[in-house]
C-alpha cells in the first residue's frame, strides 16, 4: 500500500472516508469531508464569478462584424506576423513527439530497469512480453513485389499476447 | 449571430467542469481529460471574441493553443504509460517516490 502524501489527496473521495451526514467522528475525517465539499464548491464559485462578470457586461463595446471567417486572413497572419511562433511551435511539437517516444519506449534490461526497484521475474517477463514488438524483419535480398491478387495476410506469430489492458480503478 | 455572452458563459461552464474533474478524479488519465477540457474552454473564448471583433488574431492563437494541447497530451500520456509500468496503476496517489 503506497503511503499517501500531499494535500491533493484530500480533494478526492477515499474508501475509508465517512459517509456524508454520518457522525464519522475523527477530526481528520471532518477535515477530509470539508476539503471534498470545497472541491465541488470551488468550481461552482469560479463559474458563478465568471457568469456574473459576463452578465454585468451590458455593453461589449465593439459591435461584432462577424468577418473572421476568411481563411486567407488567418494564413496571412500566421505566415507574416506570427511566423516565428509558428516555427517554434513546429520545433516544440517535434521535441514533444520525440520525448514522448523516449519516455514510453519499452524497457530494455540493463538500461532502465537498473534504476528502478526490481520486479519479480514473472512480472518482468509479462511486461516485456506486452511491450516488445512481435514483427521481425530480415533482409534476404532485393525487394520483390508480389501480385496484389495473390497476396494473403501474414498469419500472426504464435504466442501473440492479447492487447494489454491499461486502467486504474476508482473506489 | 450568436451573442458573445453566450459563448463566454459556455466557456466559463467548461472551465469550471474541467476544474471539477481535475480536483475530484483520482485517475491520472481522467485528470488529463479534464485539463484538455480547460484548454478547450479557453479556445472557445478565443474564437468567440475573434468572431465578435472580426479579427483573425484570436483564431491564430487558437490554432497555436490546439497544437500546444496536442503536444502536452502526448507527453502526458507517455508519462502515464511509463508510470503504469512501475506502479501498475494509473492512480495519481500511487506516484509518491521521486527517482533516486
Amino acid at each position: 500500500m503506497h503511503e499517501r502524501s500531499g494535500c491533493v489527496q484530500l480533494f478526492r473521495p477515499q474508501a475509508d472516508a465517512p459517509a456524508l451526514g454520518s457522525s464519522g467522528g475523527t477530526g481528520r475525517g471532518v477535515r477530509v469531508r470539508i476539503m471534498q465539499l470545497a472541491a465541488i464548491g470551488v468550481p461552482i464559485f469560479i463559474f458563478l464569478l465568471m457568469a456574473y462578470a459576463v452578465a454585468q457586461t451590458a455593453d461589449w463595446q465593439v459591435e461584432g462584424t462577424g468577418g473572421a471567417e476568411d481563411i486567407d486572413a488567418i494564413v496571412q497572419d500566421i505566415f507574416t506576423d506570427h511566423l516565428v511562433a509558428f516555427e517554434v511551435l513546429g520545433v516544440l511539437l517535434t521535441a514533444a513527439m520525440i520525448g514522448a517516444l523516449v519516455i514510453a519506449r519499452p524497457m530494455v534490461s540493463g538500461l532502465d530497469s537498473d534504476h528502478y526497484p526490481k520486479a519479480d521475474r514473472a512480472e518482468l517477463e509479462r511486461t516485456q512480453e506486452t511491450s516488445e514488438p512481435t514483427a521481425t524483419f530480415t533482409v534476404t535480398g532485393p525487394p520483390t513485389m508480389a501480385p496484389f491478387a495473390s497476396e494473403s495476410p501474414a498469419p500472426a506469430p504464435p504466442g501473440t499476447p492479447p492487447a494489454a489492458r491499461v486502467g486504474g480503478e476508482e473506489e | 449571430m450568436i451573442p458573445v455572452a453566450y459563448s463566454a458563459t459556455l466557456s466559463a461552464a467548461l472551465f469550471a467542469l474541467g476544474i471539477l474533474g481535475l480536483m475530484r478524479n483520482r485517475s491520472a488519465l481522467r485528470m488529463l481529460i479534464a485539463i484538455e477540457l480547460i484548454l478547450n474552454a479557453a479556445n472557445i473564448n478565443f474564437v468567440a471574441f475573434a468572431h465578435h471583433h472580426g479579427q483573425s488574431d484570436g483564431l491564430t492563437y487558437t490554432l497555436f493553443s490546439i497544437a500546444l494541447a496536442a503536444a502536452e497530451a502526448a507527453v502526458g500520456l507517455a508519462i502515464l504509460i511509463h508510470l503504469y509500468r512501475h506502479v501498475k496503476t494509473v492512480d495519481a496517489d500511487a506516484a509518491t517516490a521521486m527517482r533516486w
